[in-house]
C-alpha cells in the first residue's frame, strides 16, 4: 500500500468514526403562510370571509394550521347553513406522492349563539393532473355526523400577472345537525371565479363572482331562518402569501 | 567520495524541498462591490471579486492558507483537481469546514495541468461570489504558444441571497418562471396554425404538459440573475486587449450557481483546445455550450483591429454575460441578437406521439415516462442551440482526448443512477433518494465502473465528480475525453467510465447549487484495496437502481 493510500485510509477511518455526515438537505425546515380575505357583496347578507393557511416543515412532514370564517356585517358569525362558521384546523401532513400530501388532524368550528363543533379531520391536498389544486377533507365531530368538504381551483394565466381562478366548493354531510342548520346529503356548493393581478407574486388584489346554492334539508333550514338559499354575489379582496 | 557526497547532498536537498513549492494565502471576507452600477455585498477572496487567479505549475507542492474572516463557516474546494480527499474541501465529507476566525492549511502536490477553478462548498457562498480561477502550467510549458492569455470566468449574481432564493423555491417552485404559458398564447398559436392537424398538435401538446403538471418554459429554476464575466456585469464590459494578428487563449470557466451558457464571439472562429483542463484534439466551432463547473480553453485570432463581443447567453435566454476583446480599452462591439431559447419538447421528456398512440394518459405520470434507451443518440448530445445555418456548435461527440499517457479500461461492472426530483416540492435526488436518505455508493480502489446517468427530469443536470476524472462515453472509442463535469440533458442518458484510482470519499453531485443543496448529492466512497472499510450502506438494495456484473 502506498503512503498516500495509507494516509487516505487513516483519514477515512477517522471520518468514518465521526457521527454520520450531516446532509445538506437534512433537517431543512421551511414554512409558508397564505391568506385571502374578501368582501362578499349581497343585498341581504353582505359578509367578509377569510381563509388562511400556514405550514411549517420539511419536504415530507409538515404541520399545517388553517383558519377560515365568515362574519356578517352585523358582526355575527355567519354559519352558512352549518357549512362554514369560524373554523380552525391543525394537521400533520405527509408527502405521499410527487404532488400529494395526506393530512390528519383536529378541527374546531364556532357557529353563532355559542355553538361549536369539534372533531377529527383527515384528507388530501395537492395538485391533480392539468394543474387543479385540490383539497379534500373528511371529518367527524362530537355529534357523530361525518362531513366531506371539497375545494378545487384552477389557475388560468391571462398574462404572467393577470390570473383567472375558477373554483368549486362543496360539502356533504352524513346526517342532520339541526342546531347549526346542517342537513344530510349535499348541503351546499359554490362555484365562481376570481380574477387577480399579481403586483408581486406574493400580493394580488382580486375581483370575482360567485354563485352559492344550499341544497337538500340544509336549504329548508336556511330558508326557515329567513335567509336566501342561493346567492349570486360579486366578491373583491386581497390574496397574499409569504 | 566527492560524487558520493554530492549525491547525498542532492538527496537531502530534494527530500527537504521538492522541485518547487508555493505558498498561497487566501482570506475570505465580505465586501461591497459595484456590478453594473449597483452595489452588491459579496463573499470576497483577498478582497477581490471574482477571486484571485491561482497560477500553479504541474508538479508543484502547493500550500494554501485559507483564513475565514466571516461570521459563518466556510470552505474551499479545488474543482477538478486531483488530490488526497481530505484536502478536497467539502464540509462534513472531506473535513470539518473552516470555522470563523480559523485558518485551514491545504497541502497537496499538483499532478495535472490546465484550467480549473476553486469555490466555496458551504451554504450559498458560491452564488454570492466565492469563486475564482486556477491555471496550472504544464511541466513542459503550454502546448500552444499564444500572445495573450485571459481567463473568462462566467458567473451569475442575484439580488437575493441564496437562502432567500431557496426559501421561495420551497414555498412556490414556479416563483421565478415569468414565462409560463398563457391562455392568450394558446389562442395566438391556434390562430397561427395552418391546418387542423397543427391545431390538434398544439392542443395535444398543452394537454400533455398539463397532464404532467409541468411547463415547457421551465428551463431555469431561478431567474433574475445578472450574468458576469470575471465579476463584471454586461454594462461594466470586461475587456481583454489585443493587437490584430495576435493569438489569444481564452480560458472559459462556468462558475455559476445555476446558469448554463451558450457562448460565442461573433466574427471569430473558436478553436477549442481543452475541455475540463484536458487537452483535446483542436476543433473549430462558432459556439459552445458550457455547463456549470465545466471549463473550455479556446484560441482565437482576431485579424481586424476592432472590438469583438464575448457573448454567453443563458440557455433560457433571459440574459447574457458580456465581455469584449478590443485593441483599446473602452471599446464596444456589436451585441448579438438573443436567439430564442430551445423550449423543451415532449421528446425531451422521453415521449413521442408515434410511440404514445393509444397510451392511456390518465395512467401516465412523469415518474413512469418512457425514457430513451442506451443508444448512441441518447448517450451523446449536441446541445439544442438555435444556431444560424452554417454555424458549428460544439457537442460532446466532438471531444477527443490528446493525452495518451493513460489507458482506457473496460468496466468491471455497470451502475445505473437515475436523475430524479420533485419539481413541485423542489427537491432533487438520485434514484428518488436525497443525500440524507442514501448518503454513499461504495467502490473498491482500482475497479473500473461504467456509470449510466439517466435523466428522468426536465432539467439539464451538470453532474460533477470530485477527485477522479470520468471518461465520457461519447462514441469516440479510444479517443474518449476525460471530464469532471458532464451535462445530462432532460430525458436523456449519458454514460461515463470511471477508474477508481483515488481512495477516499468523493462528492458526486449536480453542480446546479440548489439541486445539490436539496439532495442531488452522493458520496462515492473508494475503499483501499486489501483493506476495505465496512461498506457504509447499500443504497441500491431498495432504491430501484440496478447493479450489473459483467
Amino acid at each position: 500500500m502506498s503512503t498516500s493510500t495509507r494516509k487516505a485510509l487513516v483519514a477515512l477511518l477517522l471520518l468514518g468514526s465521526a457521527p454520520p455526515a450531516l446532509a445538506m438537505d437534512d433537517g431543512a425546515i421551511f414554512w409558508r403562510f397564505d391568506g385571502l380575505v374578501e368582501r362578499r357583496f349581497h343585498d341581504l347578507t353582505p359578509t367578509v370571509e377569510w381563509k388562511a393557511k400556514g405550514w411549517i416543515g420539511d419536504d415530507y412532514n409538515k404541520l399545517r394550521l388553517e383558519s377560515s370564517g365568515v362574519i356578517a356585517d352585523n358582526g355575527q358569525i355567519d354559519g352558512e347553513g352549518g357549512t362554514k362558521g369560524v373554523d380552525s384546523r391543525f394537521y400533520y401532513s405527509r408527502l405521499i406522492s410527487d404532488f400529494w400530501d395526506a393530512k390528519l388532524g383536529i378541527q374546531a368550528t364556532v357557529f353563532g349563539h355559542g355553538l361549536s363543533r369539534t372533531g377529527f379531520v383527515a384528507g388530501f391536498e395537492g395538485l391533480a393532473p392539468f394543474g387543479f389544486h385540490v383539497d379534500a377533507v373528511a371529518g367527524v365531530n362530537q355529534t357523530g355526523i361525518a362531513t366531506l368538504k371539497l375545494d378545487i381551483d384552477y389557475d388560468i394565466l391571462l398574462s404572467q400577472k393577470l390570473i383567472a381562478t375558477p373554483f368549486v366548493e362543496a360539502m356533504v354531510a352524513s346526517g342532520d345537525d339541526r342546531a347549526i342548520d346542517l342537513g344530510s346529503g349535499l348541503s351546499r356548493f359554490e362555484i365562481g371565479a376570481r380574477l387577480r393581478y399579481e403586483f408581486a407574486k406574493e400580493f394580488a388584489p382580486f375581483i370575482g363572482v360567485s354563485f352559492e346554492q344550499f341544497t337538500g334539508p340544509t336549504a329548508s333550514y336556511v330558508a326557515a331562518g329567513n335567509e336566501p338559499t342561493s346567492k349570486l354575489r360579486a366578491i373583491a379582496g386581497i390574496k397574499i402569501w409569504f | 567520495m566527492i560524487s558520493y557526497l554530492r549525491r547525498a547532498l542532492a538527496v537531502v536537498l530534494l527530500s527537504a524541498s521538492p522541485a518547487f513549492a508555493g505558498t498561497y494565502d487566501l482570506v475570505i471576507d465580505r465586501t461591497a462591490v459595484r456590478i453594473d452600477g449597483q452595489e452588491r455585498r459579496v463573499f470576497s477572496i483577498n478582497g477581490q471579486f471574482a477571486g484571485p487567479t491561482l497560477r500553479w505549475k504541474e508538479g508543484e507542492e502547493v500550500t494554501i492558507n485559507v483564513t475565514n474572516r466571516l461570521t459563518e463557516d466556510t470552505s474551499i474546494h479545488w474543482h477538478g483537481i486531483l488530490l488526497p480527499f481530505y484536502m478536497d474541501g467539502v464540509p462534513m465529507v472531506s473535513f470539518a469546514g473552516i470555522k470563523p476566525g480559523e485558518t485551514f492549511t491545504y497541502r497537496f502536490r499538483v499532478r495535472q495541468a490546465g484550467t480549473y477553478w476553486y469555490h466555496s462548498h458551504s451554504s450559498g457562498q458560491e452564488q454570492e461570489g466565492m469563486y475564482a480561477p486556477i491555471v496550472v502550467e504544464p511541466t513542459k510549458g503550454e502546448r500552444y504558444k499564444v500572445d495573450r492569455d485571459y481567463v473568462v470566468m462566467l458567473s451569475d449574481q442575484h439580488a437575493m441571497s441564496a437562502g432567500a432564493i431557496l426559501r421561495k423555491l420551497k414555498q412556490e417552485p414556479g416563483y421565478f418562471n415569468d414565462r409560463r404559458r398563457t391562455l392568450p398564447g394558446l389562442i395566438r398559436d391556434l390562430a397561427k396554425a395552418k391546418s387542423p392537424e397543427e391545431r390538434q398538435r398544439i392542443i395535444r401538446d398543452r394537454l400533455d404538459w398539463g397532464d404532467m403538471r409541468m411547463d415547457p418554459t421551465d428551463l431555469a429554476d431561478v431567474t433574475g440573475y445578472t450574468f458576469l464575466v470575471n465579476g463584471r456585469g454586461p454594462s461594466d464590459n470586461w475587456t481583454g486587449l489585443f493587437k490584430s494578428g495576435e493569438k489569444i487563449r481564452l480560458r472559459f470557466i462556468n462558475g455559476s450557481a445555476m446558469s448554463i451558457f451558450d457562448a460565442r464571439i461573433p466574427g471569430l472562429k473558436l478553436r477549442v483546445v481543452q475541455a475540463d483542463g484536458q487537452d483535446i484534439v483542436p476543433i473549430e466551432v462558432d459556439e459552445f455550450r458550457i455547463g456549470v463547473g465545466e471549463t473550455y480553453d479556446v484560441i482565437v485570432e482576431p485579424r481586424e483591429a476592432r472590438a469583438y463581443t464575448i457573448h454567453a447567453a443563458s440557455i433560457d435566454r433571459r440574459g447574457a454575460a458580456r465581455g469584449t476583446l478590443a485593441p483599446r480599452p473602452g471599446m464596444s462591439g456589436p451585441i448579438p441578437e438573443m436567439r430564442p431559447p430551445s423550449l423543451l419538447t415532449m421528446a425531451d421528456m422521453g415521449m413521442n406521439h408515434a410511440a404514445m398512440a393509444g397510451m392511456d394518459h390518465s395512467k401516465m405520470d412523469h415518474s413512469a415516462m418512457a425514457m430513451p434507451t442506451d443508444n448512441a443518440d441518447g448517450l451523446v448530445h449536441a446541445p439544442p442551440v438555435n444556431a444560424s445555418p452554417g454555424e458549428r456548435v460544439l457537442g460532446y461527440r466532438d471531444l477527443r482526448r490528446l493525452d495518451r499517457t493513460y489507458p482506457l479500461k473496460s468496466p468491471d461492472r455497470t451502475i445505473e443512477l437515475r436523475l430524479t426530483g420533485n419539481m413541485d416540492k423542489f427537491f432533487w435526488s438520485f434514484d428518488d433518494r436525497k443525500y440524507s436518505e442514501s448518503p454513499t455508493i461504495d467502490f473498491v480502489e482500482d475497479e473500473t465502473v461504467r456509470l449510466v446517468l439517466k435523466n428522468e427530469t426536465m432539467m439539464n443536470h451538470p453532474i460533477h465528480l470530485h477527485g477522479i476524472f470520468m471518461d465520457l462515453d461519447n462514441g469516440a472509442g479510444d479517443d474518449r475525453p476525460r471530464k469532471h463535469v458532464v451535462i445530462v440533458p432532460p430525458g436523456r442518458s449519458v454514460a461515463v467510465t470511471i477508474q477508481m484510482t483515488e481512495v477516499g470519499r468523493w462528492p458526486f453531485h449536480c453542480h446546479l447549487m440548489f439541486h445539490m443543496m436539496t439532495g442531488m448529492f452522493r458520496e462515492f466512497v473508494v475503499h483501499p484495496r486489501g483493506a476495505p472499510l465496512p461498506v457504509t450502506t447499500a443504497p441500491h438494495s431498495e432504491g430501484g437502481s440496478h447493479v450489473h456484473k459483467h
